[in-house]
């Protein structure tokens, strides 16, 4: 790491020709990756990422820059080529570091990098097992062990002084069913902020079945019907309705230029009055909690939506500045190779009143979407969309049958409005959120919920 | 430490351990100016580099990738990459190779980014963003108005004698306005690859993504139903990129894709050819060897609707006793080996955009769609993408179109192709670089109100 008399003169350096504020952002990031496919090892690779980001923020612009050499000649000369931008007067500063110490909300128990690979292994091999007896009629089956440990270091010109661990595995299975030269995928991809730990919670074999039951239940399923219909949307990683309908267009980083919907609503009723919507960096060892966000102000649990009215954005330094508000701790980043902004940590809809059998049976005519896979939205006009990877009709309060995979799409506003049953049991789902700072761990979820009407993507006319 | 004496390091650690060996390096250095109301939003320059060894070792092949360049990362990354090794245990060999016997040469494709200054480029980008809110009273804000300019490069060494280094570079503007009306919103963009500013033209730039926002102001949904589609170029590129894994060998061999004992077959219609060109002029994937050392090369992949061929790398070709047809590429020296394309052009036919919508009754132009790394899948062949466009109606593009999907499967809609285009679009460089022109299918599944 660095030493502060480095760090001191690289920030100087950074503010020579202007600007108010400088940062520095150091990564050492171990990461390892082993893929089985039927049944073998393919491949296994580790490696180590390094470097530096240097920021500098002069009122609402940011200069960004990044290298790999560590150096203090180095680092300086990159400052001042990034300060190069910049046509002000040096601002000589004495900078008086406070080291901050964070809540630790990922404690970790075995350290991935210390057990044995041997270990990682036979829970690939678990997997495929498992996996591939499932059924006959799945021909393939793929897994992947994910490890990475992230050490980062803060400081910048407001005397911050920060360091965070992020210790993080996930667990990825595809399983193909194969009936006559036609294929159906089924994935599953459980992962968390923990050490080897993890693998004593999460069954490997269940995750595999899960990923075949999939892809076989999807290739004797029907397809979807296409139109707008009402849709039931089930607990878990369905919390990817709430991250693309909502949850980007509340970053900052479109709020701010007002390139958002929800620009200006703040206070507003912008939901059913039976949405709470939270994006919460603390959840203890979840896949999306840090304890510090990429600008090193501690995470906090956000309250964004609170029974249908907005409450929060999602807020980092720079565009606080344009909205005139203090950062939220949502400043998230890739890596050293990207200038943070506003991003989420571990968002959900918080859980409601009834059952999940409640909800479907109450309901007369929906598509129940089982699992959903990923999406994306436009924040500007909030149309977004979302994929189901399991579907199945539902008809006067009962599954009748099967539909394979379709994309709902929708428009956020008017879709937060529509939720007209909220479930009571409230699950996370882990994915990878891309954005302009790159691609991020993330979690989503919701209990099971009913949104009135969406637009069902199939290919089939009305049923 | 300079990298020619830490590649002398690594290999004087690898011989010992290894049979043979290979390191790999990409450089990159990149320049991004973002204008916002008239100043520079965000500004960002970065000079990085990262290298990857694999060796094999009794037929396993380990890998293991670094950022920094010193003496202990040197004897890391050949003890990791020795350590991995000794897990392998599929049954196909990655074989290390020896140079190509012949390599295309690119004499064509230089890139004159460097000519212009920076302060020029500060400056077109700010024309830019006036020009593009000058143009309609309606375009209310810019979601972005962004240059980006890369030179990066790549080495291949290995215990065989290859010895080879490329570069190549570009620069991309990209810009996205917002319309607004009374009662809606909508965005449009544009996107520009080139090598020479001499090619830019700001005012055409502004136009299309300003057009595109104000013409899809109050789009409604059609009515579900099979309808006649053309889908524009650009777009068409994408969805064969998303699905594009479905044409490796190597996935072929695993069971993964469909095309699976289909070479020589009838896969799509009579009137569509893939080729793979890797020098291409208008492509930015330009590349003579993959990153196994292997010549690329010039390629018909699906000729008149038959499958010539898949993209083999090098472990698929040792399978399948073939030659490797150029296609090992990585994603980066972070990831292993896999199989991917240079530059992929689909063959522009003789009709204009304008030709194709002129003969037909009732139909739709597809435009835009968003989902792609979610709404499909390349086993299955299945598709449903969010979509935007415009009706057609007696030969004409009448009104605009919003909150649709189109859905369907991308092995039956290769055969529903009627007629292809005569305007070629590429979409965003990734490594490899599609282009497509516009493609007219017979039908596809649009679901609506």
């Amino acid at each position: 790491m660095l030493n502060k008399s480095t760090v001191e003169n690289v920030l100087n350096a950074a503010l020579s020709r202007g600007g108010d504020f400088a940062e520095i952002f150091l990564e050492d990031k171990l990461v390892g990756n082993i893929k089985l496919i039927g049944g073998n090892i393919e491949n296994n690779m580790t490696g180590r990422e390094y470097g530096v980001g240097i920021r500098i923020l002069d009122n609402f612009n940011a200069i960004y820059a990044y290298t790999n050499d560590s150096s203090e000649e180095n680092l300086i000369k990159v400052a001042k080529n990034a300060a190069a931008a910049l046509n002000g007067k040096d601002t000589e500063r004495v900078l008086n570091f406070l080291k901050r110490n964070s809540t630790d909300y990922n404690p970790i128990k075995k350290n991935l990098f210390q057990v044995e690979k041997k270990d990682k292994i036979e829970l690939l091999k678990r997997a495929y097992r498992a996996g591939k007896e499932y059924d006959p009629i799945i021909s393939q089956v793929s897994a992947t062990y994910l490890e990475e440990e992230q050490d980062i270091f803060i400081a910048n010109t407001d005397g911050l002084w920060a360091n965070d661990k992020r210790v993080r595995t996930r667990f990825t299975v595809a399983s193909v069913a194969n009936r006559n030269g036609e294929m159906q995928e089924g994935y599953y991809a459980p992962g968390a902020s923990m050490g080897f730990e993890f693998y004593d919670d999460v069954n490997v074999e269940e995750v595999a079945r899960e990923a075949s039951r999939i892809a076989k239940e999807m290739i004797y399923a029907d397809y979807a019907p296409s139109g707008t219909m009402p849709v039931i949307i089930d607990n878990e990683f369905g919390g990817v309705l709430f991250h693309e309908a909502c949850g980007h267009a509340l970053e900052a980083a479109f709020v701010s230029k007002g390139t958002s919907a929800f620009a200006g609503k703040m206070g507003q009723m912008v939901a059913s009055p039976l949405v709470t919507a939270i994006d919460d960096g603390t959840i203890p060892n979840a896949w999306g909690t840090t304890n510090i966000d990429d600008e090193g102000t501690p995470t906090k649990r956000n309250i964004l939506i609170e029974n249908g009215i907005l409450k929060s954005y999602l807020v980092d330094k720079l565009n606080g500045r344009r909205m005139n508000t203090q950062s939220t701790a949502s400043s998230r980043r890739q890596s050293y190779k990207f200038a943070p902004t506003s991003r989420m940590n571990n968002t959900y809809i918080d859980a409601g009143k009834m059952t999940r059998d409640d909800i479907i049976s109450n309901t007369e005519k929906a598509l129940y979407a089982k699992k959903l896979g990923g999406g994306s939205v436009n924040p500007a006009t909030g149309d977004f969309n979302f994929a189901v990877m399991e579907g199945y009709l539902v008809e006067n309060g009962k599954i009748v049958k099967p539909l394979r995979g379709a994309t709902l799409i929708g428009n956020g506003i008017e879709v937060l409005n529509l939720i007209d049953a909220v479930g009571n049991n409230l699950s996370h789902g882990q994915g990878m959120c891309g954005s302009s700072s790159g691609s991020i761990p993330a979690n989503v979820g919701q209990p099971t919920l009913r949104v009135s009407k969406l637009t069902v993507g199939g290919r089939k006319g009305d049923e | 430490m300079d990298f020619n004496h830490f590649k002398e390091i690594v290999f004087l650690l690898g011989r010992d351990k290894f049979d043979d060996l290979e390191l790999y390096r990409n450089e990159e250095k990149t320049l991004s100016i973002h204008v916002f109301n008239g100043e520079i939003d965000k500004y960002a320059i970065a000079e990085s580099s990262g290298v990857s060894f694999r060796g094999l070792k009794d037929g396993k092949m380990g890998y293991a990738f670094s950022e920094t360049l010193d003496e202990a990362s040197a004897r890391l990354l050949v003890e990791q990459a020795y350590d991995n090794a000794k897990y392998i245990d599929t049954t196909d060999l990655t074989p290390i190779f020896e140079p190509s016997d012949e390599y295309m040469i690119n004499n064509q494709i230089k890139n004159k980014i460097d000519e212009v200054s920076i302060d020029e480029k500060i400056e077109l980008m700010k024309k830019l963003e006036k020009t593009a809110l000058s143009l309609d009273k309606r375009i209310t804000s810019l979601q972005s108005c962004i240059y980006e300019e890369y030179n990066i490069s790549k080495e291949i060494y290995n215990s065989k004698g290859l010895d080879m280094k490329e570069a190549g570079g570009g620069a991309v503007i990209y810009m996205g306005v917002v319309a607004k009306d009374d009662n809606d919103t909508k965005t449009g963009s544009a996107l520009r690859m080139f090598r020479d500013f001499k090619d830019i033209d700001i005012e055409d730039i502004a136009k299309e993504s300003v057009n595109e926002a104000v013409s899809l102001l109050n789009a409604k949904p059609i009515k579900s139903n099979d309808y006649t589609t053309i889908i524009k170029g650009n777009v068409f590129a994408d969805i064969l990129e998303a699905f594009f894994p479905t044409f490796s060998a190597e996935n072929a061999q695993k069971g993964l894709s469909q095309l699976k004992d289909k070479t020589g077959e009838v896969i799509a219609s009579d009137v569509f050819t893939i080729l793979e060109d890797p020098l291409c002029e208008m492509g930015f994937a330009l590349s003579t060897f993959d990153d196994e050392g292997n010549a690329t090369m010039y390629k018909k992949i699906v000729e008149n609707g038959k499958l010539n061929t898949l993209l083999y790398n090098g472990k698929a070709a040792l399978k399948a006793g073939v030659a490797p047809t150029g296609n090992g590429f990585r994603e980066s020296y972070k990831t292993p080996i896999s199989t991917k394309g240079t530059n992929i052009l689909v063959k522009i036919g003789e009709k204009s955009l304008d030709e194709l919508v002129s003969n037909i009754d009732n139909g739709v132009l597809v435009t835009h769609v968003a989902g792609l790394h979610s709404g499909l899948n390349p086993v299955s062949g299945d598709f449903s993408m969010q979509a935007q466009g415009f009706l057609i109606e007696e030969g004409k593009i009448t009104k605009g179109i919003n909150g649709v999907t189109v859905a369907g499967n991308f092995f039956s809609m290769l055969m529903d192709i009627e007629e292809v285009g005569s305007d070629i679009k590429f979409g965003f460089p990734s490594g490899s670089h599609f282009g497509s022109p516009s493609i007219k299918l017979k039908k596809l599944s649009i679901a609506g109100s």
